[in-house]
């Protein structure tokens, strides 16, 4: 029970959840980056991610290894289609509308997933059975490993997304310049859309990856919309790089914040401090571009 | 023209005299304003399943004096806002008589004001204090509340010798209030009281946990609705947690045991006797209360009740006792005065209100502490 003990325990704690927020600060990012938009739904996408994956194994009996794959499609292409058939229709609209019209739909989603999987609390199996025998007296979930692999992971396949492949450069041309983009060939369109694809695929991985250990019910969409925006923010709002260094940050300030100073005052503390930064830094930590509201 | 004036007059007198006898066989009308869905539907869904079957049984039996029973039923998904919407529209549109419900604090506290204004009796399913002290003329509440149940695990924590609890909550009314009962009266008890507390959709505990056990607290008492006690319980057992683990009146429920699996082995929950009557001492003045609406509800339903529902079978005891004392005309305001002089056991406890007690009893109260072994909740002695 010695103090490194806690410390790495809480510095556990605060990496798993912040590899969450990154996950959900990618969402935010990645549409933002390609299309201008902030979308407010994107809280939704990680709620879909859980209770469709819980719901998928308590009434088919399906495993994580299917569940979570099938979710991640599904949901990805929910949000393609949110894209292309609510938000594309009404392109020519104030940016405001366009921002309400997501709101719109975040609210349409909870109430079809409280419909499609009930209201209940489902708690679906972690990946896998395995456990850890504790190292130094630590027990680490196999579940908070899976997630912190998975980030990651992500993180690698997103750099090489981004940096070196044609798909990844239309996507960061169009949200730099469209018409540049379209005189290149790019269609702003479809780059609009399959952004909106990779971030509910973002979601919903973040979603399936925490539900076994916080739980997965239809509620839960706000809450982790706000905590991935303000992560998102917080490593500034177009910045890749600043969504992870923003998700991880906010976890572990919360959980040191917890664990130190006042388990009371941990999301006045880490909102604060996100606070602080902006006064200082009003793109975020790594941020390049001004938000257009 | 006279023979106009003969049949208008006619078809007048007969709409007047045929109301007239109607209103003789008008419903009684009860209007539910519970949460049957969202986060705690498991509370509301059981009080819908208990007023079902016990307003079906008096009705099968001609209702209550002559007056068969009409439940209007509304879903407020356990939004505060929509508890007040609905009691407006109880009130207003449906007319009804009286209100059971709402089924948590936060909602009875923003509804009840309403129901109190409009003169409209209402027989809150809330655990909260406040919601009856100070009184209103027009509130009442069956459940147990705080103040009832924190000197029951107090005192279970003096018997047993700790003196230390490291108390997590979390920072919603149900939390606060429980919390804020407990600060007060544990010193009474010899006992301190080492606070964490958590947002109720936090996804993680370690750190309360963490704190929790540095503080070398003797047991660890936790006050919080779903889903938060079955991730603390996870967190306890990853921070090898070693003290007594008990959780609140809010965890008597199946849905305790699904959500925390093996987690939950040998940890406690305090508990309304319904849940396990057995557990319940058969000289316990509500024993009677207790056993009777358990296999009322297991006999229509095939499934045992959740402690949720004995809050809206004991307030339907009390309409039928008062009912039973009203000479004259069933209304708001007859009602209202005949269950200010109740005075019967429901399960729940005494019920014996004056015009500055609404609430239930706070001695002996039907409380009982169980022990979770083999993923079933067992009598704890």
């Amino acid at each position: 029970m010695n103090s490194l003990s806690v410390v790495i325990e809480l510095a556990v704690s605060g990496l798993v959840i912040g590899c969450v927020y990154a996950l959900v600060a990618w969402g935010f990012t990645i549409v933002f980056n390609a299309t201008g938009l902030v979308n407010f739904a994107a809280g939704e996408l990680v709620m879909m991610g859980g209770v469709i994956s819980a719901t998928l194994h308590t009434r088919f009996a399906l495993q994580p290894i299917v569940t979570v794959p099938l979710t991640v499609i599904v949901v990805a292409a929910v949000s393609a289609a949110t894209d292309r058939y609510f938000l594309q229709k009404a392109r020519r609209q104030v940016h405001m509308t366009l921002v309400m019209i997501t709101i719109g739909l975040a609210i349409g989603l909870r109430g079809a997933m409280l419909f499609l999987t009930g209201k209940d609390f489902q708690f679906p199996p972690p990946f896998s059975e395995f456990e850890f025998p504790p190292i130094l007296g630590i027990n680490l979930s196999t579940q908070g490993v899976w997630v912190i692999c998975a980030v990651a992971v992500m993180t690698g396949v997103l750099w090489w997304l981004f940096a070196k492949t044609w798909l990844g450069y239309s996507m960061r041309a169009s949200g730099e310049n469209p018409r540049a983009a379209q005189l290149m060939g790019v269609s702003p369109r479809w780059v609009s859309n399959l952004s909106f694809a990779l971030a509910g695929a973002m979601g919903a991985l973040a979603g399936t990856l925490i539900a076994p250990l916080a739980s997965a019910n239809y509620a839960s969409g706000l809450y982790f919309g706000v905590k991935g925006f303000s992560a998102a923010v917080l490593g500034g709002l177009g910045s890749p790089v600043g969504a992870v260094v923003g998700g991880l940050l906010l976890g572990l300030i919360e959980s040191f914040a917890a664990g130190y100073v006042s388990s009371g005052w941990k999301d006045a503390i880490a909102l604060g401090l996100l606070i602080l930064v902006l006064l200082l830094m009003p793109s975020g930590l790594f941020g390049r571009r001004a938000t257009r509201v | 023209m006279h023979l106009k004036h003969f049949f208008v007059t006619a078809a007048v007198l007969s709409t007047v005299l045929i109301s007239h006898t109607a209103g003789a066989q008008e419903p009684l009308k009860i209007g539910a304003v519970y949460a049957l869905t969202g986060p705690v539907a498991p509370y509301g869904v059981a009080q819908q399943k208990a007023l079902q079957l016990r307003t079906d049984a008096l009705n099968a039996k001609g209702g209550l004096k002559g007056r068969k029973l009409q439940v209007f039923f509304y879903d407020t998904e356990g939004n505060g806002n929509k508890a007040v919407q609905f009691t407006r529209k109880a009130i207003e549109s449906d007319k009804v008589d009286i209100i059971l419900g709402p089924s948590t604090s936060g909602e009875a506290l923003l509804a009840a004001p309403i129901a109190n204004e409009a003169k409209v009796p209402l027989i809150s399913h809330s655990a909260a204090q406040t919601v009856v002290d100070p009184a209103r003329p027009y509130v009442f509440q069956t459940a147990q509340y705080d103040r009832i149940a924190v000197p029951v695990a107090l005192q279970e924590f003096k018997r047993l010798g700790y003196t230390k609890v490291a108390l997590l909550s979390s920072t919603d009314g149900y939390g606060q209030s429980g919390t804020a009962v407990l600060q007060e009266l544990a010193p009474k008890y010899g006992i301190s009281i080492i606070l964490e507390q958590f947002d109720r959709q936090d996804t993680d505990m370690t750190a309360q946990v963490l704190r929790a056990r540095q503080s070398s607290a003797d047991v660890m008492l936790i006050w919080s609705t779903f889903p938060a006690p079955a991730i603390i319980l996870r967190n306890a057992k990853a921070a090898g947690f070693a003290k007594p683990i008990y959780n609140s009146f809010a965890m008597a429920a199946p849905d305790f045991l699904n959500q925390a699996g093996p987690n939950a082995e040998n940890t406690f929950v305090m508990s309304a006797a319904l849940l396990l009557p057995e557990a319940l001492s058969d000289s316990h003045p509500s024993k009677k209360a207790v056993m009777e609406e358990y296999q009322e509800f297991l006999a229509r339903y095939k499934e045992a009740p959740t402690p949720s529902a004995q809050h809206a079978l004991d307030a339907m005891s009390i309409i039928e006792d008062s009912v039973k004392r009203i000479d004259g005309d069933v209304n708001r305001q007859s009602l209202r005065d005949a269950i200010e002089r109740t005075d019967i056991f429901g399960a729940n406890g005494h019920f014996k209100f004056s015009p500055t007690d609404h609430g239930v009893s706070t001695e002996n109260a039907p409380i009982v502490f169980l022990l979770v072994k083999g993923g079933k909740f067992t009598a704890a002695r």
